[in-house]
């Protein structure tokens, strides 16, 4: 990915946060990672409706969003991403421990980039992240600059 | 000759044919003057004859004289031959003439009487007679009212009628006994015979049996009175109106439906009754069935009864016809289908509450078997990260592990302690999460859609016996489809269920003999029942009905699975309102039916 | 990516198609992979017209895009498969030599799940591709059927 670019995370679940951290660096991930826990933070970080400032001034993002979230969900947030003309272009990855069939085709219609699952077998939690991290770590993966939704 | 010799001979063979004439004349006469007219012409024409013959035979001439004097009459007496002679030809004519009276009077269709001014038999035709068995001497001059039943009455009212004082003549009904005493009822139309002068001089009466009449009568009374009490006393409205909607018959039910009698019902229309509208409406079926000609069937419409609550009937409204096919009113027949309706109602009530519970329990099942799965993801990830952590603390030990006192101590936690705990809690977070797994798929079971169609059933447990083949092949075990019927159901879940059921047969197969697993089927009462029959081990009276209960499983320490495989049978059979049970003796086999729609 | 999912690659370049097939195999891919070989192709494909092959009913597939083709270039194609319904499930991977910015915004902007530069030396693109391979192992792809069926 390209260096500066910061790896955003929504999920509510402390325990898992770790687990993504830990293999993302495993697969060596050295981008930033901002943590948000509910859906409605994220939101806010990204519309910049929080006092939280973005760590880098480039705006290159990516985001790892789980669907089962607190205050407002993935779906929702998926949604008012892609509807935002300028935050649409950031990458989304669905990163969630439901495996149901239809949800992954409304979240792909709805426009995520890739739906992937957290199996409760670590070792293959692991590999999944995992490959994900070695995924993004490629150099030629480019994600867009965002300005920032007005 | 001489002329009045000829004259003479001419008049001697007229009078001997006027003789013959004469005869026949008085011996047909009934009236006396006629037979004495008759019988002073035959002895005048006897007199003349001898007298010609004794002129003619010259014995004497004496009577010359007298001869020629009754000579003189002659002419008078060629009149009154001749008179005669007609006379009797219109006499025959008169005596035929009143003989087919006669016959018209007494073979009447009917039969006829007549009385006296004493009320006296006085004719009576053979008709009567026949009628009731007697002879005419039986009758005549008999009071005819000893013939009657109702001897005073009768009496009285011939006595009256005779005196002038009440009418005859419109018909009415008697009874009048035959010879066997036995009555008959009889139809009597009386006249009154007057003589020259006016006066009463009899009754002349018709008589019919009308016993047939009154046979037919009774079976008609008898069956409008079954009719009526059938009518009356159904439990369903029945009525019957005229072409404005007015009742003209009703029934009980229909009048205390609406809070009176049939009596009171007669002439009024619903309008009378129910509220404005109801009865618009009722008034627009029939009127549209009156006009229409067509009829109004099992309608369901509601009603309301005298203490206002509302009531629903099924109505059926028929035109009703006369004889020449117009429409002159209609019929109606109403049931009472509240109770019904109420049950109906009720009924959807349940399927709703029913059907919203279902959803409800699902979507309960489906989000806590996600959310549970959350924590399991913790579980076994920092159970692992843990088991690294010890082989970063060994390796950072390294060799200073084995020259430190505390190391043996240290050597077993790191080496046994730690790995035994973290081991257990892998395995049963990894049990949570195949348990969850099939929670889940029993719940996805529920909710995906059914697509029902005609299942090749032979090609279906091909496929799933081949894909078993290899299992199969190891245990050494053989199994044998046999013709099977199709049915229908949806192909992928009916699969399903095949594939567990073999499954379970090639699981629990006995160690002492080769598996032999055998498919048949039969249909019966349009279903097709299959059955899958094994030579395993066969399964406990006491566990047979368990087998089917979520997570058990028969054998947990020796055998996989997670005791899903026939819950999930009897989940999609329910969807497909079939059956599943088991027969089995332990040792011996088992043997699973599976009943599902036939084709 | 489940075994039965098919991944298109549209790639007019023969050689370079086989390069990515054989490492995306050295990545334990076992899918299907089928080329289209350029822009017009890949729409009839998956429009399911004109003469050439076409998708069939409900299957999973994955498209690997290059911008730079004849007949019909990548974006256009992009452009044309979000905009269709029962299409824009479609997870499209832009791979491809542009490292233009402006082309990676409005790639992102059009939907397109993730877009990878070409590497320039051989090795780093094979190791690209592998990683690529990877991570399809470990991502979730929608069916896609017609519109009709729900």
């Amino acid at each position: 990915m390209n260096k500066g670019a910061v790896i955003l995370i929504a999920e509510d679940d402390p325990g898992h946060i770790e687990l993504v951290k830990r293999n993302l660096w495993r697969s060596c991930i050295d981008n930033d990672i901002l943590h948000f826990k509910d859906g409605q933070e994220v939101l806010d970080f990204l519309f910049k409706k929080s006092g939280r400032a973005k760590t880098d001034g480039n705006g290159h993002y990516v985001l790892l969003l789980d669907i089962r979230m607190p205050k407002v969900d993935g779906g929702e947030v998926l949604r008012r991403i892609k509807e935002d003309e300028e935050l649409r272009k950031i990458p989304i990855i669905i990163l969630t421990t439901t495996d149901d069939a239809s949800e992954v085709n409304r979240f792909y219609e709805m426009g995520c980039s890739f739906y992937m699952i957290k199996p409760a077998d670590y070792t293959k939690f692991m590999e999944t992240v995992e490959n994900l991290g070695a995924f993004l770590s490629l150099e030629g993966v480019r994600v867009p600059q965002i300005n920032g939704a007005g | 000759m001489h002329p009045v010799a000829a004259f003479d001979l001419v008049t001697f063979l007229a009078s001997a044919v006027a003789l013959i004439v004469l005869l026949k004349g008085w011996k047909r006469a009934l009236e006396p003057r006629a037979k004495l007219v008759f019988a002073g012409l035959l002895l005048f024409t006897l007199s003349y004859g001898i007298l010609l013959l004794i002129e003619w035979s010259g014995i004497t001439k004496a009577l010359d004289r007298a001869e020629d004097i009754v000579g003189a009459l002659v002419p008078m007496w060629w009149a009154f031959v001749v008179y005669a002679f007609l006379a009797g030809i219109v006499e025959q004519q008169l005596l035929e003439r009143e003989s087919r009276f006669e016959d018209l009077f007494d073979k009447a269709p009917v039969g006829y009487h007549e009385l006296d001014t004493e009320g006296r038999i006085t004719r009576v035709n053979r008709t009567e007679l026949e009628m009731l068995g007697y002879q005419t001497e039986d009758m005549l001059g008999k009071h005819v009212w000893e013939f009657y039943f109702n001897k005073e009455i009768s009496k009285q009212a011939v006595i009256s009628k005779l005196a002038g004082t009440i009418p005859p003549g419109q018909a009415f009904e008697r009874t009048i006994k035959r010879v066997n005493g036995i009555g008959i009822p009889i139809l009597i139309q009386d006249r009154l015979l007057y003589d020259k002068e006016g006066h009463i001089r009899g009754i002349r009466s018709t008589i019919q049996n009308i016993s047939k009449r009154k046979q037919i009568e009774e079976m008609l009374a008898q069956e409008r009175k079954l009719l009526r009490t059938l009518i009356d006393n159904m439990p369903d409205n029945i009525f019957v109106k005229d072409t404005k909607s007015r009742f003209v018959v009703a029934n009980f039910a229909v009048a205390n439906l609406m809070g009176t009698t049939p009596e009171g019902l007669m002439g009024k229309s619903d309008f009378d009754f129910y509220p404005h509208e109801l009865a618009a409406k009722y008034y627009a079926d029939d009127q549209n069935v009156i006009q229409t000609g067509r009829l109004l069937f099992g309608q369901e419409e509601p009603a309301v009864d005298p203490e206002g609550n509302r009531k629903w009937y099924s109505t059926t409204k028929v035109c009703l016809r006369d004889s020449r096919g117009q429409v002159i009113g209609i019929v109606g027949i109403s049931r009472d289908i509240t109770a019904r309706k109420i049950a109906e109602k009720d009924r959807e009530r349940l399927m709703k509450t029913l059907a919203l519970k279902n959803e409800e329990l699902e979507s309960i099942l489906y989000v806590t078997s996600h959310d549970l799965r959350a924590p399991l993801v913790n579980i076994q990830g920092f159970s692992k990260e843990l088991s690294h952590c010890c082989d970063q603390i060994h390796s950072a030990l390294g060799d200073k592990i084995k020259t430190s006192d505390i190391g043996a101590e240290l050597l077993a936690v790191l080496n046994k302690d730690i790995p035994e705990a973290l081991g257990f809690i892998v395995t049963s977070a990894s049990k949570m999460d195949s348990l969850l797994s099939g929670l889940l798929r029993l719940s996805r079971l529920g909710q995906a859609a059914l697509n029902i169609e005609q299942l090749d059933m032979n090609a279906m447990l091909t496929d799933v016996t081949k894909s078993m083949e290899f299992q199969a092949k190891e245990i050494g075990a053989t199994v044998n489809i046999e013709s099977l019927p199709a049915c229908l159901g949806d192909a992928s879940q009916i699969n399903q269920i095949f594939s567990n059921i073999l499954d379970n047969a090639l699981k629990y197969l006995d160690e002492s003999r080769p598996g032999v697993i055998r498919i048949h089927a039969k249909t019966e009462n349009g279903h097709s029942i299959y059955c899958v029959e094994d030579n395993g081990t066969g399964i406990a009276p006491e566990h047979q009905n368990k087998i089917f209960e979520i997570f058990h499983r028969l054998e947990p320490d020796r055998k996989s699975g997670e005791g899903l495989g026939l819950t999930i049978v009897r989940r999609i059979i329910d969807r497909h309102n079939g059956k599943v049970w088991v027969e089995s003796e332990p040792g011996k086999g088992s043997k699973f039916f599976v009943s599902l729609p036939g084709v | 990516m489940k075994k039965e999912g098919i991944i298109l690659i549209a790639e007019d370049d023969e050689g370079h198609f086989e390069l990515i097939k054989r490492s995306l195999q050295r990545a334990g891919v076992c899918n299907q992979i089928l080329r289209l070989a350029d822009g017009q192709e890949t729409l009839d494909f998956l429009l399911v017209r004109g003469d050439g092959p076409k998708r069939e009913p409900d299957k999973e597939y994955l498209l690997l895009l290059d911008i730079r083709m004849p007949k019909m270039d990548g974006m256009e194609v992009l452009e044309k498969i979000k905009q269709n319904p029962d299409l824009k499930k479609i997870p499209v991977i832009m791979l491809t030599a542009t490292d233009d910015p402006r082309t990676i915004e409005r790639c992102h902007s059009l939907g397109c799940s993730v877009y990878i530069v070409k590497p320039v030396e051989y090795e780093d693109f094979a190791d690209a591709v592998r990683k690529v391979g990877l991570l399809l192992s470990v991502v979730e792809v929608p069916q896609i059927s017609d519109a009709k069926k729900t």
